[in-house]
């Protein structure tokens, strides 16, 4: 059978190429960096709740309300980044951890609107707070973004979005201990920001990561 | 020698595309996974051995080793394009598209990784892809008559002026490797040296250019 001509005019083409950086290696520096940036940015523009680090110590159904949103995050972050290589995974496989771990994150603070884990208060309230959690977390996404960059991404809107997730959850479990404490307060100004990010991202996929 | 590649088997009688049961083979394509992926046969592994190595090198700059990989994908890809859509002239399309993808995705390779997955993936990608533009086409084509029970008599003029108007949405050099090569009838080396670059860039701007017209064409269509 007679060669391709497009073999040859690719092999003509070819410059040579550095391939990706590790998977793990990525995974780590944007937790490091994601989760720096966001606890200096919240540092910066206040303090954090007065007693907040007692208040976990003391509460282990508060502890499970940040623990779960860490580990919801992280889970995210991982799929991300698995779907991020081709043939690595598909949405179906990587998406449910993540996602039934957010669903567990919600449900603990909507079963805190009934029994709050905590006694609700307005110490610590930061006025911009719901705005924080949206703006702390486009660093975050852009960090993903850039790492990204070399990869060739299949299905963008389910990457996308779990970055998206991934990057507004740091920023919502801070805000669990530097804003007050109210299980509805929580949910509708710390943790709406979480699907609100994802959703830009989905919005964004197109624009934002390569895909062939 | 060359080993032979352990070639996925062409089944002629595969369902067409765009026809249900072509619809849920690539359902089960996308549930079960990519096709010699988890292959463990002597041979598989002996590909996934030699492409890798290729690849490796391909990825340093190695022209040889990259026309040795491309050479033996082709046949790969093409039989796996065959058995999951039937002999159907969609497959040349799929073969080349899926060859254009790996080689605008060879810097994602990670070398620590399998091949075959990462290689398949892209191909069932592009497969799932050209087996969609022809199901929106068909639709396009069906559609319109069936609403207007005939009434419509104009549909091609209709299409033309979408064309034209999918082609007004491109990049200046896009329109330009499209005008010069489906309008003018010039051929990829004519055209290139028209528009002063390599007939490789000219190829890839064609093929963009193609796939960004289908997708203006189907946003029109939705």
């Amino acid at each position: 059978m007679a060669r391709d001509p497009l073999i040859d005019r690719l092999a003509d083409d070819l410059e040579p190429v550095s391939p990706p950086a590790p998977t793990a290696a990525v995974f780590a520096g944007w937790l490091a960096l994601a989760w720096t940036g966001v606890v200096a940015l919240t540092l910066a523009t206040g303090p954090l709740r007065p007693g907040a680090f007692g208040q976990l110590a003391a509460s282990p159904r508060f502890l499970a309300e940040c623990g779960l949103g860490l580990l919801a995050g992280t889970l995210a972050l991982a799929a991300a980044l698995r779907l991020a290589v081709p043939g690595v995974t598909s949405p179906r496989r990587a998406a449910p951890l993540a996602l039934g771990a957010f669903a567990a994150w919600l449900a603990l603070h909507l079963y805190g609107l009934a029994e709050p884990a905590l006694a609700p208060s307005m110490a610590g309230k930061r006025e911009h707070c719901f705005l924080e959690s949206l703006l702390y977390a486009v660093p975050a996404l852009g960090l993903g973004v850039f790492v990204l960059r070399r990869h060739v991404v299949l299905d963008r809107a389910w990457t996308a979005g779990l970055l998206g997730a991934a990057a507004a959850t740091p920023p919502a479990v801070l805000m669990q201990i530097a804003c007050m404490y109210d299980p509805g307060h929580v949910v509708t100004h710390h943790l709406s920001a979480v699907p609100l990010v994802g959703a830009a991202a989905v919005l964004l996929a197109r624009r934002i990561l390569r895909s062939v | 020698m060359r080993p032979w590649p352990a070639r996925v088997e062409p089944q002629p009688s595969g369902a067409p595309p765009g026809s249900l049961a072509g619809t849920l083979c690539l359902d089960m394509l996308l549930l079960v996974g990519s096709e010699g992926e988890g292959d463990s046969r002597p041979a598989a592994r002996e590909d996934e051995k030699r492409w890798r190595a290729w690849m490796q090198r391909a990825q340093t700059g190695d022209r040889e080793a990259y026309s040795l990989l491309l050479d033996e994908l082709a046949a790969v890809i093409r039989a796996f394009v065959r058995k999951t859509l039937g002999d159907v002239p969609l497959v040349d399309d799929c073969v080349q598209e899926s060859l254009l993808a790996i080689h605008d995705a060879r810097r994602s390779y990670d070398p620590r990784r399998r091949f075959r997955p990462w290689m398949f993936a892209i191909v069932r990608h592009k497969t799932i892809d050209a087996v969609r533009r022809v199901e929106v086409r068909r639709r396009h084509e069906v559609e319109p008559a069936d609403v207007a029970g005939g009434r419509d008599e104009a549909p091609a003029a209709e299409r033309a002026a979408e064309a034209r108007r999918a082609l007004q949405g491109l990049a200046e050099p896009f329109r330009e490797a499209l005008v010069l090569t489906k309008y003018e009838g010039y051929t990829i080396d004519e055209a290139a040296a028209r528009a002063g670059i390599s007939a490789t860039a000219m190829k890839t701007r064609v093929h963009r250019a193609l796939r960004r017209v289908r997708r203006l064409l189907e946003e029109q269509e939705t």
